[in-house]
Parts: structure tokens; C-alpha cells; sequence
């Protein structure tokens, strides 16, 4: 640095290089003999760096200092109000030369000490803490949701037996309202391990909705059956609710793969159609009189694929336990707009998947009491007397079945829509204006 | 410790009445708050061979601890340099002169060094970027605003 010419980069950007003026004077080369100021002190003194005064070396005066190995030095004074300059913005104490750190003795004080203590371990457990208050609220709604969940899906009654092991809770209480229960500290018997699992089942809806959760899924469930459901083997009719959530993956898997195969070989087969159609229309409008151009795609066209996406619905309606199907739509929606834009780019993708995933037992819900209302009484509600006969007559069922309806509707209507957009776009032209039409 | 900035501004002001480096000259210390120097650039630097630039520094109370505010002052022989450090209403970017770039060490004397050497450099015939917005817009002291040095190619 001694060497080169300063630049303005020195100058401007970098402290090091440009702080200590006397460095800068020798680059010049300055040619004036005069000593500049920054040049030292007359021989047999010192100088205080910051308020430049000259003290006699001999003897220094008693609050002299020299912090740092290099040539900084100065008065106490001068010094502390520097280093306090510094701590006030924050910034480490060293030497504005040579940087070197620089120490900074106080009288042992043990409040002070202590203070200093607490603040680094409370700066170090802060984050620590909100860290936890935020994992516990996370934690705790999570818990309120999946109670919320199994509420909407399978009903108040069944969320108690849930959480509460069986117990009958209104019998309970009013058994120890009654007094008839002597020992008033037995709590009704709690299920931890159904409580543990309140939290995960947020979690669980939308790992189930990602697209290749079987791969998670099948072997948990499996293990479930095999582990934890103690249940006799054989399949009884109607299944019970776990029986039945056990084999959900699967039935979700195969749907979503008999969706994804089905819905990509119409795809295909409708953008040929309407390949075809964009043809004809060109052939048709070299013709003089160019009326066709403006005719929507031909109505027979329009009534195929509705049977078929129906037939697809129909053969699935009763089986079918499933998030995985929009994500496919989804997904080939996506393709579809990279290829052939026929739609607006998918704005807050996730944000919409999440908040579907998080209704989901609520649109089970729904879509189970429309099904008990439309249903004759017959299959939607309880035998008087005897045992259930069919899935339908619980709320569970119900909304198991609603749910899957739902998809598969859905997944239906965005078939079709799909293909009204691949048919629609032969019938694509731009307008003239107005003005230019009148002119003609 | 309020004393500190006029004692050591009254031992500048001694040492640069007397002798100044080629280039700078002393153009007035009425006081301890506020003086005016002249500065010329010594090398040919065609941007700025055979001008003379009028530069104001305002003292605080709290100087050296504190840097001193430095800007460019425009008269009728005094024009404010080219330079895309360099406003033009005379507010420099300069980090040395910043609360994070100042230390004690530096004093009015360097301060106008680096600004020499500075200029000496610049071969940019232009305004930093946005500076037509910064004049009209800003009410803020030098001192007090964020320059972002970012630009290391100048």
C-alpha cells in the first residue's frame, strides 16, 4: 500500500487502508520539508491520538496510556471517551490502527459481574425459549385441530370415546356429582396414546395429500394393522373405523394412479381431437365464405367425456379414500400451462393446498350429511334394534363416503373443464377494434 | 466531557495556520464549529486539472470522537466536483466520514487528503446513481444517512 498510488477505492471503501493519515501523506510523496501535523510530535514528547495535545516524555503524565503495541497512545480521559463513543454504536474496541483488540480493565464489582453473567445466559436462552413457546403453540393447536378433525369427521361422541377410552363421561359425572364415588381424585381414564396423537393428524392430512405419500403410508398402515390393531383378522361387514383408515393408503394410491393414467389418455386424446378441429377450421376458412371460424366447437363433441369421467366416478364411489387425485389434476395443469398456456399461473400454491388439506374433515363432514339427507332413512340411520348394517350408519362412514364422493366429483369437474379449455381453443381469435371494423 | 472537541480543534487549527500539505489551503476559522477549506487536485487529471473546490466542515462537541460533517460548497469560482461519490449539492460518500469509518485519528488535515486522492483517482465523469432524487428529496444531515457503499469499482 506504502508503494502504490491511493485510489479512491482505498479511500472510500475500506477503512483499513485509508484511516491513518500519515500513510496517505507518504503515498503522495508529499514534497513539502514542513512537518505535517500528522507527522509525530516534537522530539521528547507525546502525543495524545485524539486530543492531539503534546505531552513531555519525561516524565509522561500519570494517565497516560498506550493501549496497543503500535503507536496509539493518549490520555485516560481522552481514551475512555472514545471507548465509550464505541460501545455506544456497538462496535468492538481495538485499535483504529493496527486492530488490534483493546482491553479494558474495571474494578472487580460483583454486581456487576453478575449482571454481565445473566444477560449472556439469558441472551443465550432466548432463542431457546421462543423457540419452545413457539413449538408449544404449534403443539397445542395442532392438538385442538386433530380433536376438531375427528369431531367434524366422525362426531362429538366418537371423539370422547377416542380421548376417554369408552367411558360413558355424562354417567361418570353425574355418578361422582352423586357422591356415589367416594375417591374424588379418579379422573375419567384417559388414552395418552390417543392424546399423543391428536398433534399428528394435521400433519398426517397433509403428508397424505403430497404427491407419493404411499411411499410413507402403505408400510405405515400396514404396521398399524399388523402391531397395533389387535382386532380379530377376519373382515367383518361393516368394517370398523380403524379397520377401514388402515386401508385407506391404499385405496388412496390406487385412485390417484387410476386417475392419473385415466386422465392423461384423454388428455391426449382430446388435444388430437382438437388438433383436428384447428384444422378443419383453417380448411373451412379458406373457403369464401368465412362463417365457421366463429362456431364453438361441434355440441356432440362436448357430451363425451362428461360419461366418461362419470364412469371413472362410478366405479370408484364406494371404495375410493383419496387426497392424491387433485394433486394430479393439479399437476397436469400445470404441464398444460407450460405447453399450451391455457391457464393463469397457479398463484400461492401451497398456501391453497394447505388450507384444503386443513378443511378437508369439515368437507367430509358436509358432504356425509348431504349424503344422509338424500339417502333413505334406511341406509343413513341406525336399525332401532340389532347391529349396524352398513357403513353409511355412522357419522364416520358417512362422512368417509362424502369425502370420496367429493374427490372424486371434483376430480370429475376438473377433467371437464379441462377439456372444454383444450376444445375451446379452436374457437380462439383475436377481435378486431372497433374502430377499424366501421372504417372498413 | 465537553471540552475535548474545541482543545484539540484549537491544536488543529494552530498546526494547519501554519503549514498544510500542497493543495490545501486554510480559507477560514472564525470559530470552532465551522470551517472552510480549499482543495485542488495536483496531478492532471483532466476532470479536474485547474479548478479549486471550497469544502465546509462543521464541528461537533463531540469531535474527534464524532466525525466531522464535510460537504462541498458551491460558489461562483468554487464548483462542486464530478465524482459518483460525490452529490451535487456537495454531500460527499465517504465512509471515512461516517460514524462507521471515522476514528479519532483521522483530523481535518487527512480528512482532506482523502478527498484529494480520492478525485485524484476518479476517471468517472458522472453523479452517483440517483442523485437528481437525493438532491431534491433529502432533508436528512450527511452524517445521518445510510450510504451504501457498494460500487467497489470506483
Amino acid at each position: 500500500m506504502m508503494d502504490s498510488p491511493p485510489s479512491p477505492v482505498e479511500a472510500s471503501n475500506d477503512v483499513d487502508k485509508a484511516a491513518p493519515a500519515p500513510q496517505i501523506l507518504d503515498t503522495r510523496h508529499n514534497p513539502d520539508p514542513e512537518p505535517a501535523l500528522t507527522s509525530g510530535p516534537p522530539p521528547g514528547t507525546r502525543r495524545c491520538f485524539i486530543c492531539l495535545v503534546d505531552e513531555p516524555e519525561d516524565p509522561l503524565p500519570p494517565d497516560w496510556r498506550m493501549p496497543c503495541t503500535c503507536t496509539l497512545e493518549g490520555h485516560q480521559e481522552c481514551l475512555l471517551n472514545w471507548v465509550a463513543d464505541l460501545e455506544a454504536q456497538g462496535k468492538e474496541i481495538k485499535c483504529t490502527i493496527c486492530k488490534t483488540p483493546i482491553t479494558v480493565t474495571e474494578r472487580q464489582d460483583i454486581a456487576v459481574q453478575l449482571s454481565n453473567y445473566m444477560n449472556e445466559r439469558f441472551s443465550d436462552w432466548s432463542p431457546k425459549i421462543l423457540l419452545g413457546f413457539l413449538t408449544s403453540s404449534a403443539l397445542v393447536s395442532s392438538s385442538i385441530y386433530g380433536a376438531k378433525a375427528i369431531d367434524w369427521f366422525a362426531g362429538p361422541d366418537a371423539l370422547t370415546d377416542f380421548l376417554l377410552n369408552g367411558v360413558d363421561v355424562a354417567a361418570f359425572v353425574a355418578m361422582r356429582q352423586g357422591g356415589q364415588i367416594q375417591d374424588r381424585n379418579r379422573e375419567p381414564p384417559i388414552n395418552m396414546v390417543h392424546f399423543a396423537v391428536l398433534p399428528l393428524i394435521a400433519p398426517a392430512l397433509i403428508l397424505s395429500r403430497l404427491p407419493q405419500s404411499e411411499v410413507i403410508l402403505i408400510p405405515a398402515s400396514i404396521l398399524y394393522t399388523k402391531l397395533i390393531d389387535q382386532s380379530d383378522e377376519d373382515f367383518n361387514w361393516p368394517p370398523t373405523i380403524q379397520r377401514t383408515l388402515s386401508l385407506y393408503p391404499i385405496i388412496q394410491a390406487t385412485y390417484g394412479h387410476l386417475h392419473k393414467t385415466l386422465s392423461r389418455n384423454l388428455e391426449k386424446r382430446w388435444k388430437a381431437r382438437a388438433r383436428k378441429q384447428l384444422e378443419q377450421a383453417a380448411a373451412v376458412a379458406e373457403q369464401p365464405p368465412p362463417a365457421a371460424t366463429e362456431q364453438p366447437p361441434p355440441a356432440a363433441a362436448e357430451d363425451h367425456p362428461e360419461p366418461a369421467a362419470r364412469e371413472m366416478g362410478g366405479l370408484h364411489v364406494f371404495f375410493n379414500v383419496q387426497f392424491g387425485g387433485e394433486e394430479e389434476v393439479n399437476d397436469n395443469i400445470a404441464v398444460a400451462n407450460r405447453r399450451n398456456r391455457i391457464r393463469d399461473p397457479e398463484e400461492n400454491m401451497i398456501f391453497k393446498y394447505l388450507a384444503g388439506t386443513l378443511v378437508w374433515p369439515g368437507v367430509c363432514y358436509g358432504l356425509g350429511e348431504l349424503l344422509r339427507l338424500a339417502l333413505p332413512a334406511r341406509f343413513v340411520s341406525r336399525p332401532a334394534a340389532g347391529p349396524i348394517t352398513g357403513i353409511l350408519q355412522q357419522r364416520w362412514g358417512r362422512s368417509l363416503v362424502g369425502g370420496c364422493l367429493f374427490v372424486v366429483l371434483k376430480d370429475a369437474f376438473y377433467l371437464w373443464v379441462k377439456y372444454r379449455k383444450t376444445m375451446n381453443r379452436a374457437s380462439r381469435h383475436i377481435k378486431n377494434a372497433r374502430g377499424l371494423n366501421s372504417r372498413r | 466531557m465537553a471540552g475535548l472537541g474545541p482543545k484539540r480543534l484549537g491544536k488543529e487549527l494552530t498546526k494547519i495556520s501554519n503549514s498544510l500539505p500542497p493543495g490545501i489551503a486554510l480559507v477560514s476559522a472564525d470559530d470552532l464549529e465551522e470551517w472552510f477549506l480549499d482543495i485542488q487536485v495536483l496531478d492532471q487529471n483532466p476532470l479536474y486539472a485547474g479548478q479549486t473546490y471550497r469544502l465546509k466542515f462543521k464541528f461537533s462537541n463531540a469531535y474527534p470522537i464524532e466525525p466531522p460533517e464535510v460537504t462541498f460548497v458551491k460558489l461562483e469560482d468554487r464548483p462542486i466536483p464530478m465524482h459518483p461519490h460525490i452529490y451535487s449539492n456537495g454531500i460527499i460518500c465517504l465512509d471515512l466520514l461516517g460514524t462507521q469509518g471515522w476514528s479519532p485519528v483521522q483530523n481535518v488535515e487527512s480528512v482532506c487528503m482523502s478527498l484529494q486522492s480520492m478525485l485524484t483517482g476518479n476517471t468517472r465523469n458522472e453523479r452517483p446513481p440517483g442523485d437528481e432524487d437525493f438532491v431534491r428529496g433529502n432533508r436528512l444531515r450527511p452524517r445521518d444517512i445510510d450510504f451504501y457503499y457498494h460500487d467497489n469499482d470506483v
